[in-house]
C-alpha cells in the first residue's frame, strides 16, 4: 500500500511562502555568545590551573610524609619510640588539617567557577 | 567557507567563532521561536545551541553540512527548553480543507504584502503545535528538503510528512478563522 499522505506535484504554498527568507527580525547575539565562550574558556584554563596545583601540593604533602615518616622511624638513642610516633602522627593530623581547611576554603572558588561554566 | 573556520576555531582562535554566529543565528532563531514561540526564551535557546555547538565542535565531522548538524541541536535545545518548561505541545484536531479553499487562501496569501505575509505567517506559528511549526519553517522558510528535515530533527520520513500535513492544514484553518482581509 502507497502512502496515504501524498505529497503534492506543486505546492503553491511553498511558491508563496518561497519568497520569505526570514519571518523574525534580525537578531545580533555574536557579542554576548562570544563573550559567554571567553568567558568559560578562562573557567576552563582557571580550573585546570587549580588543579594543577592542588596535585602538585598532594604530591608534596605526600613526599613530606613519606620522609617525615621515614626520618621519625629511624631508631633514635636520644628519642624513644614512642616519641617518634607521637610526632608523626601530630604532624599527619596537621598536614590533614590544612589540606582540609584548603579544601574547604577552595570550595567557594570551584563553585564560582562551576556557576560559571553553567 | 565553514570547514576553514572550523579548523580555525579548532586551532584556538576563539573569535573564529563570531562566523558561525554571524551566518547562522537567524535561521537557528527562526527554528527556535517556532519551537518555544516566545522571543526571549528562543534567543536563550539559540545561545545555548552556540555555545553547545563550540564545546561539541571537536566531535563534528567534515564529511557533514555544519548547518544541519547546528540546527539539529537548536532542534534538541529548543525541545528540551519546552519539556523542562512543561509546556505540552498540544495537538490540534484534525481539519479537511477542499481544494477550492485551498486555491482560495492561496490566491488571498500571494496578494499580501511581504510584510504582512511575515506578520500573518509568524502568526500562524504561534498558534500551531510546536512541531508542525518547526517543520513548516525548516521546509516552506529555511528551504530544507525532507530528507534534510529528517537528519535535523531525527523525525521519521513518514512523521515528517505527517506533521508538514497538518502543519499545512492547520495554516490553512487558522487563515480560515483569522480571516485573511485582516491587516496583521
Amino acid at each position: 500500500m502507497k502512502n496515504p499522505i501524498k505529497m503534492e506535484d506543486k505546492d503553491r504554498l511553498k511558491e508563496i511562502l518561497g519568497e520569505i527568507d526570514e519571518v523574525n527580525e534580525p537578531i545580533d547575539l555574536e557579542e554576548a555568545i562570544l563573550k559567554t565562550i571567553h568567558k568559560q574558556e578562562s573557567s576552563k584554563l582557571q580550573i585546570a590551573r587549580y588543579k594543577a596545583k592542588g596535585n602538585k601540593a598532594l604530591i608534596m604533602s605526600s613526599i613530606l610524609i613519606v620522609v617525615l615518616g621515614f626520618l621519625f622511624s629511624l631508631p633514635s638513642n636520644v628519642r624513644t619510640v614512642e616519641y617518634s610516633i607521637a610526632t608523626y602522627t601530630s604532624i599527619t593530623l596537621i598536614l590533614l588539617v590544612l589540606f582540609i581547611q584548603l579544601e574547604m576554603g577552595g570550595t567557594k572558588i570551584f563553585n564560582n567557577l562551576k556557576n560559571n561554566l553553567s | 567557507m565553514d570547514a576553514h573556520y572550523i579548523n580555525e576555531v579548532l586551532n584556538g582562535n576563539t573569535n573564529a567563532f563570531g562566523y558561525f554566529i554571524r551566518t547562522y543565528q537567524n535561521k537557528a532563531f527562526g527554528v527556535a521561536i517556532s519551537i518555544v514561540k516566545h522571543e526571549e526564551d528562543a534567543k536563550d535557546v539559540v545561545q545555548d545551541s552556540f555555545i553547545t555547538a563550540y564545546s561539541l565542535l571537536t566531535n563534528f565531522r567534515n564529511d557533514a553540512k555544519f548547518s544541519t548538524w547546528f540546527y539539529r541541536i537548536v532542534v534538541n535545545t529548543a525541545l528540551q527548553f519546552i519539556k523542562r518548561e512543561k509546556r505540552k505541545d498540544e495537538v490540534a484536531g484534525e481539519y479537511s480543507i477542499t481544494d477550492d479553499e485551498k486555491t482560495a487562501f492561496n490566491n488571498a496569501i500571494a496578494q499580501l504584502e511581504k510584510q504582512d505575509l511575515k506578520k500573518l505567517i509568524k502568526m500562524v506559528f504561534e498558534k500551531i503545535p510546536s512541531k508542525e511549526a518547526l517543520i513548516l519553517q525548516l521546509y516552506y522558510i529555511d528551504d530544507h528538503s525532507i530528507v534534510e528535515i529528517e537528519e535535523i530533527t531525527a523525525f521519521t520520513k513518514a512523521n515528517v510528512k505527517v506533521l508538514l500535513h497538518r502543519g499545512r492544514t492547520n495554516f490553512y484553518k487558522m487563515i480560515k478563522d483569522e480571516k485573511i482581509e485582516k491587516p496583521y
